[in-house]
Parts: structure tokens; sequence; C-alpha cells
């Protein structure tokens, strides 16, 4: 990997954007997507890889550009709108959300529920532009230094994310860390990656394990049907509804959160798998430190959606382009178009430059059409969907529901997945009277195996010298961001 | 959160009650974890329970600390309330009934009856017992929410159903 | 209502004498994007054509595909439900996770993918015969390499080599998840070769990052300009191993009505001869066209059960002893290699009479 092929791309960008546009076909076809999208974002227990995954037999029978576009379109929308569900239902739809419920959910008690919205589109549109922008002029560093990650530092970059997670997500660290091991273990059921050894598992479904749409479900969705609707008289969403803009000055006002939090995305968006959801709690973390409104996060601090959702856009578009150079997919979503791309005849990886020349150009302009379209979408349907989203629980939530059963259905087509979602909302119904939080336990399901195998293969890798593993230098940072994490969060635990 | 709800002197007897069990899950992890057979050179530390027995060992020692401060604090003696409030409390009774029409639903219904008419049955015993609007507004809702979700998406992905 | 619609399609069906009356549903066992899919996918968007009916794809992964063909052995036996994806049946009965194996199916096979081995660019061996000999000369473990996972083609076949080799164990075997990150793992440095599916890798090799040292199959082979030795001009003997490769295809239960058996084997014919399957399979994921029907995919399903099943029992990921199922060793290996094949139902006499006249 060169300068010469980005800078060949650069060049190529104002032609393939020309192209692009001069289409009205695939204009029609990313506003239709981007609107599904979002819909389908909206969707508590519907995500968007689900989405992708049930739309891949009809994107295969249209062309290149139509389908890719389709898919970007709906991934770009799943992502803008996910932070939607979490702010007024109190649902992330996918763990990368999890942060933004934590002072968007309050924001929309308070009857801020538009701003809210208003903060998370904003922020998330940015996101996605500078997210791109920002992987397409780095592309050769972020390539070397992808190649430089080991097992070693993806285990660390894990391990980072579920100690954060734990002690940002609930009151108490304590309890969030013990939410992040539940989630750990829920990971281990099934069969492991090194020895093929089935752990935990007791029934022939137990040796497949856990898969992490029913958990996520069960834990975000069910467990906040089963809280609400216990009380006779649940909260409401009240506050005026209205069409929703993205902000430019709340853009303005928030700048060095926003590219601060798509820096560190950016950075943390390169480790496969767990980057995603990781980055989030990073960036959350750092706004927070630096603010000097700290006491008001988690209460509705506006910061804390921007940050949040500024974070999590620019990981997964950002994370895209070095799947594509590698052909190594990072996550659900990205391993989708990989093989949309395969089915097209466009081969993701080394080669991907040298003969498709203009393709990774063609793919950040459909990610900046997909955002741009996304939110001009937002803007004719956002009234409707404040409305319908602030409709009473009583109806919102039975919805929600029926909706998770069939999300977790989708899932895998087995009903052992709708069981144990059902399972997932029991318990995570049970911890949360006790101020448990679940994102961390979300968070130690999603990144759980990976984090085993690595650390366990990079033992196996480094078995003859251990010390050697230890002394990487990128380790090394992780290791002590883990460390102050850890320390610094009992030491303000034990004195109060 | 509904934490709020609880008395605040049944406080610590929950969290007691709560930690004991999650000691003993993780006992059960623990000796689970042991039990995996070792591989790879270095023993335990490759083998398949090393993590899982990693994870063991920091949820017990969490977990026990949760309990101690717990008993220090008193849970025990709330013990006794603590039941009564539980069992007393119209909120658990409104979690166990709404607990059921979802058993009903997904251990009893699907894939025994067709997927439509086992959400159709769901909305309606559930839209009735928390009292989302008038009979005709329940109907309403039943109708439009089964056709957009139970019929309508599942036909544009095309996907099969229970 | 619907309900009442639904019934009445089921009778249309049933009744009706011309099949395909409805669209058929592949279960494929794996995600979507890998090999398994993607041929799969590119198989069926051609076989459709030539049925006239719609064929949708449906990703069911889990317990190596065994959950997803379980399901479409449950399903009736009308060709309207096919399992899709790589022809390991032979292996689940031996890892314990169903008692469903190829016997329950007709295979219609039409790839085959080799295993490879692959070092780095500038890796100081030049032949499979410098590599072996340097992991001879080092002590024990020096040595890494990496292959897709637990108890795949890439483990048995980097296992295989050492030992016929003499040098069994001393080069220390690295689980991946799959053989694009093994792969990148060898970019990296932390193994020294890889032993993964020849396509997995071939485009980082046309690349010039990475070279083939020798390739398990019969012939040699090239791929955009790049060679890849057979395993024949070192090990003559490991020649039958070649059953270890990845097969791929679709599968329906085996008491499928013939005249139905017909046109699915008829429609495979016309898709795997289309330029825009062979455009995904051969050219961009380096697979090699190797159909087979009738017999010939009998015994095929057969050895890979043998060379499988033992090399899993072996390593220690099947927990089931393969002689419990009479599951011969590939080097005795016959036809039939036990009373369940001597008690197969054949496949249609049309079914043969196509795979004769196949070029």
């Amino acid at each position: 990997m060169n300068w010469s092929i980005i800078i060949q791309e650069w060049k190529l960008l104002p032609a393939v954007a020309l192209e692009i546009v001069s289409s009205p076909v695939l204009l029609v076809t990313i506003a239709l997507g981007g609107v599904l999208g979002m819909t389908v974002g909206m969707l508590p227990g519907i995500s968007a890889v689900m989405a992708m995954s049930l739309l891949i037999g009809f994107v295969f029978r249209v062309p290149t550009e139509i389908g890719l576009g389709l898919l970007i379109a709906i991934y770009v929308g799943a992502m803008a709108s996910g932070g939607v569900t979490a702010i007024m239902v109190n649902i992330p739809g996918t763990p990368a959300a999890a942060a933004t419920v934590m002072d968007g959910f309050p924001l929309a008690k308070q009857g801020r529920a538009k701003e809210a919205v208003e903060a998370s589109f904003s922020g998330s549109f940015m996101g996605e532009i500078l997210g791109e922008f920002t992987t397409l002029l780095l592309l050769p560093f972020i390539a070397v230094i992808a190649l430089k990650l080991g097992d070693w530092e993806i285990f660390l970059v894990a391990l980072l994310g579920i100690t954060l997670a734990g002690a940002l997500a609930g009151k108490n660290p304590l309890k969030g860390w013990i939410s992040a091991l539940l989630g750990l273990i829920v990971a281990m059921v099934g069969m492991e990656d090194i020895w093929a050894y089935p752990r935990f598992g007791y029934t022939p479904e137990l040796v497949r394990g856990f898969t992490f749409v029913p958990a996520l479900i069960g834990l975000f969705g069910l467990s906040e049907v089963f809280t609400v609707l216990r009380q006779s008289r649940p909260y409401q969403i009240v506050g005026e509804g209205g069409r929703v803009l993205v902000n430019f000055r709340l853009i303005k006002q928030n700048i060095v959160t926003i590219v601060r939090s798509v820096l560190v995305a950016v950075g943390i968006g390169i480790v496969p798998g767990v980057g995603e959801s990781a980055a989030c709690w990073v960036s959350y973390d750092m706004a927070r430190r630096r603010s000097k409104r700290k006491d008001h996060f988690g209460q509705g601090e506006v910061e804390g959606v921007i940050a949040a959702e500024s974070a999590n856009s620019a990981t997964s578009g950002g994370a895209l382009i070095p799947s594509l150079v590698f052909g190594i997919p990072g996550s659900g979503p990205t391993a989708i178009l990989i093989a949309g791309m395969f089915m097209y005849g466009i081969r993701p990886g080394p080669l991907l430059m040298i003969e498709n020349p203009g393709f990774v150009a063609e793919i950040v302009i459909l990610f900046w059409l997909a955002a741009i379209a996304t939110r001009a979408g937002a803007v004719l349907i956002s009234p409707y969907f404040i409305r319908i989203l602030s409709s009473p629980r009583e109806v919102l939530l039975p919805i929600a529901g029926a909706l998770g059963v069939l999300g977790a259905w989708a899932a895998g087509f087995t009903l052992f997945d709708v069981y144990a979602m059902f399972a997932f909302g029991v318990v995570g119904f049970i911890l949360r009277q006790r101020d448990f939080p679940l994102a961390p336990m979300v968070l130690g399901i999603l990144v759980g195996r990976l984090a085993d195998t690595s650390l366990r293969r990079a033992l196996l890798t480094y078995s003859s010298d251990i010390g050697e593993m230890l002394i990487r230098p990128i380790g090394m940072v992780l290791m002590a961001a883990v460390l102050l994490t850890v320390i610094s969060q009992i030491r303000a635990y034990t004195r109060k | 959160m509904s934490s709020e709800k609880v008395k605040p002197d049944a406080k610590y007897a929950g969290e007691l009650l709560l930690g004991l069990t999650m000691t003993a899950f993780s006992m059960f992890v623990i000796v689970e974890a042991v039990g995996m057979p070792q591989r790879g050179p270095g023993g335990l530390l490759m083998g398949p329970g090393f993590v899982p027995l990693l994870a063991g060992v920091v949820l017990l020692l969490l977990c026990s600390w949760l309990t101690l401060s717990a008993i220090l604090k008193g849970g025990y003696r709330q013990l006794g309330q603590c039941l009564r409030d539980g069992v007393a409390d119209v909120e658990n009774k409104r979690f166990l009934i709404i607990l059921a029409i979802m058993a009903i639903y997904v251990l009893g219904l699907l894939g025994r009856i067709p997927f439509i008419a086992a959400t159709v049955i769901y909305y309606v015993l559930i839209f009735v017992y928390i009292k989302a609007g008038s009979l005709a507004k329940i109907t309403l809702y039943t109708l439009l929410a089964t056709f957009l979700f139970a019929f309508f998406l599942p036909r544009l992905f095309e996907m099969p159903l229970p | 209502m619907c309900t009442a619609s639904l019934l009445l399609a089921g009778f249309a069906a049933v009744s009706a004498p011309e099949w395909p009356q409805k669209p058929i549903t592949v279960y494929v066992g794996w995600t979507a994007g890998g090999s398994s899919d993607v041929t799969t996918r590119a198989l069926v968007l051609e076989m459709e054509k030539k049925l006239g009916s719609k064929v949708l794809v449906t990703n069911i992964p889990g317990a190596n595909g065994s959950i997803g063909a379980t399901q479409v052995a449950k399903a009736p036996p009308d060709g309207y439900f096919w399992f899709g994806g790589a022809a390991v049946h032979g292996t689940w009965p031996v890892l314990g996770y169903s008692d469903v194996s190829w016997t329950d199916f007709y295979a219609f096979l039409d790839l085959v993918m080799p295993t490879t081995i692959y070092v780095l660019k500038n890796a100081p061996w030049n032949t499979l015969q410098e590599l072996i000999a340097d992991i001879k000369a080092s002590p024990k473990g020096r040595f890494r390499y990496g292959h897709p996972g637990a108890g795949s083609n890439g483990e048995i076949f980097g296992g295989l080599l050492l030992e016929t080799a003499g040098a069994a164990g001393k080069a220390r075997s690295i689980p991946y998840n799959g053989g694009r990150e093994a792969g990148r793992y060898l970019l990296s440095k932390e193994i020294d070769f890889a032993s993964v599916t020849m396509g997995d890798l071939a485009d980082w090799a046309a690349a010039g990052r990475i070279r083939p040292l020798v390739n398990l199959f019969l012939r040699e082979t090239v791929f955009e300009g790049v060679r890849y030795p057979p395993i024949t001009d070192v090990y003559p003997e490991l020649a039958p191993y070649q059953a270890i490769n990845p097969c791929y295809g679709v599968y329906v239960r085996r008491d499928t009505p013939a005249e139905i058996v017909t046109k699915i084997a008829e429609a495979f014919v016309y898709a795997i001869q289309q330029e825009a399957f062979l455009d995904i399979v051969i050219r961009e994921r380096a697979g090699i066209l190797m159909p087979r029907l009738g017999r010939a995919s009998d015994e095929q399903m057969a050895r890979i059960e043998s060379a499988r099943g033992w090399a899993l029992f072996r390593l220690g990921v099947a927990p089931n002893d393969p002689s419990e199922f009479d599951v011969p060793e590939l080097h005795e290996w016959s036809w039939p290699p036990h009373q369940r094949a001597a008690a197969l139902r054949p496949w249609p006499e049309a079914v043969e009479t196509i795979y004769d006249r196949l070029p």
C-alpha cells in the first residue's frame, strides 16, 4: 500500500461523484434505502445486519451500483436512527447505541426528545462525513497499524471496552463489572475457537452457543418492556415534536467533542470485531472528563449524546475501508457488503484499488450521499416518527415485545433463539431491579468470544516467550489504560 | 428506574439474595471450568477452561464483596420484610402476569399454531390486560401491528416463519 | 384469512403436476459472505433461470452447517427445501452434532477448492522440501503455522504433511477464524506459514505479497500468473487425501421423487456452464469446477466422510470414534464403505445419463 494509490483515489473522487449524482435511479435508490434503513433501525429488535442479510438475495438481482448503494443506504440509515429508539424508548438497537441512552433517554423524559434526536442526528452526520474523510486520508497509515495489531492487542482493546462500559454505564462500577463478567461467561457457552471444545455444551443448542442478537433483544428490549409495563401508570414522553434538522449551530458549539470522538473512533475502529462497540464508550468517557459540566453527564447532557453518536457513526463507516483493503470483514454489516461485492465480481483485498481504481472513492461517495439522504429523509418523516414513538407506552412496548420475538427468530430461524431471548429478558429485568446496568453485559456477550480466542491464541503463539508479548508497545499503552480505569474507579467508589 | 420503588430498608436484603445467587453461579462456573480438558503446550493457560475460570474467579470476588457489604449493612435482618413486601407488591403481580402472557406466546404458541394467529392472541391478551385503550382501539392496534410486523415485514424480507 | 390462503397454497403444491410451483428455499449452513454462502448463491442464481422459479437463500449458521441441514432433513421431501454449502455431512455424526449424514441427501457437487501452503514473499524457503528441512532442523515449537480453524482442511493438511515428512508435532498449529484471518497473521509475521484453502489467499499471492509452496491437488494449477505446485511432486502417497479439500454443492432429501431430482440435476448442469457462475466461483474464488452427480457424488461424499471423520477424531476435535459408524480409514476405502451406503436408494437413472454426458 502506498500513497500514490490513495492520491489516485482522491483524484478520481470528483469524477465518481459526478457520475453517481447524475444517475437518478441511484439517487432514488439511496433515498429509499436510507428511509428503509431508518425505519428498520427504529424498530426495536430489527437490526441493520438482519435487514441487509435478508435483502441480499434481492440485491444480487440488480446492477452493482444500485445494489451496493441500497445496502450502504440501509446501513447508514439504520445506524443514524438506532440512536432514536435509544433516546425515545430506552432500547438501544445496537451495542454501539448503548452510550447514547446514557444522556438521550433522560433528555427525552425531561420533554426534550426532539432536542436529543437532533443532537443524535447531527453528531452521527458529522461522524459519517468526517469518519470516511479521515479514513481515506490516513489509509496507508491505518493499513500499517492494522497489520501491527496482534491477538494480544485485540484482547486488550476488548478488555478496555468492557472495563470502561462497566465503569460508566451505572452508578456503581462493581455492579457494572459484575454485569460485564456475566456477559463474558454467557459468551463462553458453545464451541470455542481454539480446540473446538464445546464448553457448557449440555444440549446440541448449547454447543452452538448463544447468538448475539437474541441476547441483545432480550436484555435491552424485553427487560424494558417488563420494567415499564409493570407500573400501572408508566412514564410518558411529552414535549413538542416537529421536524428534525441537522443543527449546524449545535455542531459548531461541540466541534471539539466531535473531532475528538471521530479521531478516537477511527483509531479504535481499526480493531476488528471490537472497535465498533468500544469506541462510543471511550469517546463518551473522554467527553465527560473534558467537560466543565461533568456532573450533568448521565442526567441529560446534549454533549454526551453527540460524543457517543459521532463516535459510533465514524467507526461504522471508517471500519469499512480497511476491511475492504484487507478483504477481512470486521463486523456483521461489513461482512454482508463484502459478500455483495464478491457476487458483483469485485474482489475486496489487496488488489481492490489496483483492479478497480475509483471503487473505494465510489464507496465513500455512496456513504456521504447516504448520510445526506438519510438526514433529508429525516426532515420529512421525523414529525411522524417522533409522534409515533411518543405514543403511550401501553401501546408501544407490547409491539416492541412482539417485534423482539420476530427479531430473535430472524437471527437464526430457530426457536431456541427465541427462548434464549425470553430468558435474557427475565434475567435482565431482575438485574435491573437491583440497579445492575445491562450495557456492559451486552458488550461482554458481543466481544467475549473474540477476547477469549485472542488471549489464548496470543499465549499459544508466544508460548515460548511470554515476555516478548508483554513488551509490545501498543499493548503496553492499552494495558496502562485498563489499569488506570480500574484503579481510578475503585478509588472513587471506596471513597464514597 | 424501579429501584426507587423498593423501600429503602429492604434494599440490602434484595442485594443479599442476588449476591448469594451470583456467588453460587460463579462457583458453578469455576467448577465447570476446572473440569474442562487442558490442551496445548501451556496446559491450563491455553485450554478451553482458562478464560471461564478467570471470569469465574473475578466474578466470585466481586460478588462476595457485594454480598459481604450487604450483610454488614444489615441485609439479613430485612429478609423477612423484603419477602412480605415482594408478595404484596402490586407491581410484582403485574410483572408476573405480563411474564405469563409473554410465556404463553413464546413457549406455548410459537411453532404450534401459525405465527400470525399466535401474534394476534398475544396482542389481544396484553393490550386488554394493561388497558391500552377502548375495545375499538385495541382491535385497531392489534390488526395494524399484526399486519405490519407479522405479515408485511416478513413478506418484504422473504423470510420463513415459525 | 391469511392462514386459509397459506393452506390453499399448500394443497395446490401437493396436487400440482408440474414442479416447481412455488419458490424454493435453500438453507446455507454458514454465515453470509463466506465461501459456502457465495458459491451456493452463485449456483442457485443461475439454476432458478432454468427451473423458472425463485430460489431464496437463508443462512442458518452453526455447528459446522448441521443445524440448517437437520432442518432440511426434517422438511417434507417435496423438493422445495435444499441445503447448500460445504460437503462435510459425513463429519456430523462423528462430531456428535447431528444424526443426519450424507446418506440422507442427494448431493449435487459443483466445486472443489484445493488446500495450499503459503509463505511470505521474502521467506527463505523456495520449495516445500526446504521448509520441511528447516522445520526438522529447528527445536520443537519454533515454527508456527496458521489454519482456518480447529479441524479445518488446513489443520488436517498441515498435520498430515508434517507426519508424512517425519516431523510430526514439530510446528505448532494456531487456529484462526477462517483462512483470510490466518493470512492477515501471516502478513504480520505471527506465523511462519499458512495452511489454508487456496482461494482464501489467492489474491494476496497474485498481488505478490505471499507465495504458494504446495497445493493439495493432482496437477499443477495456475491462477492469475501464480503457479501452484501439486503435492504429488513431493509426496505422491498423499494423493488420496485430496478428499479433505472442501467441496461445495446443494443437497436435497434422499427420498425426493425421482422426476424432481432429475429436474434439479438438469438445472444444476445448466447453471455450472454459465459464465456468470464461472466468473464468481472460478475466476474470483479460485475454485476448480469438478461436477459430481449420481454414484460419483455418493463416492465423493463417502471419501470425505472417511478422510475428515478420522482426521477430526485423531486431532481430538471429534468425540465419537468413526469405527462406531463403520467408517473405514481412507487407505482401506472401497465402495460401498459400509452397510448404510450399500443400502442407499440409488440415484434416478436419468441423472446418471445426464452425468455421463457431461464433458
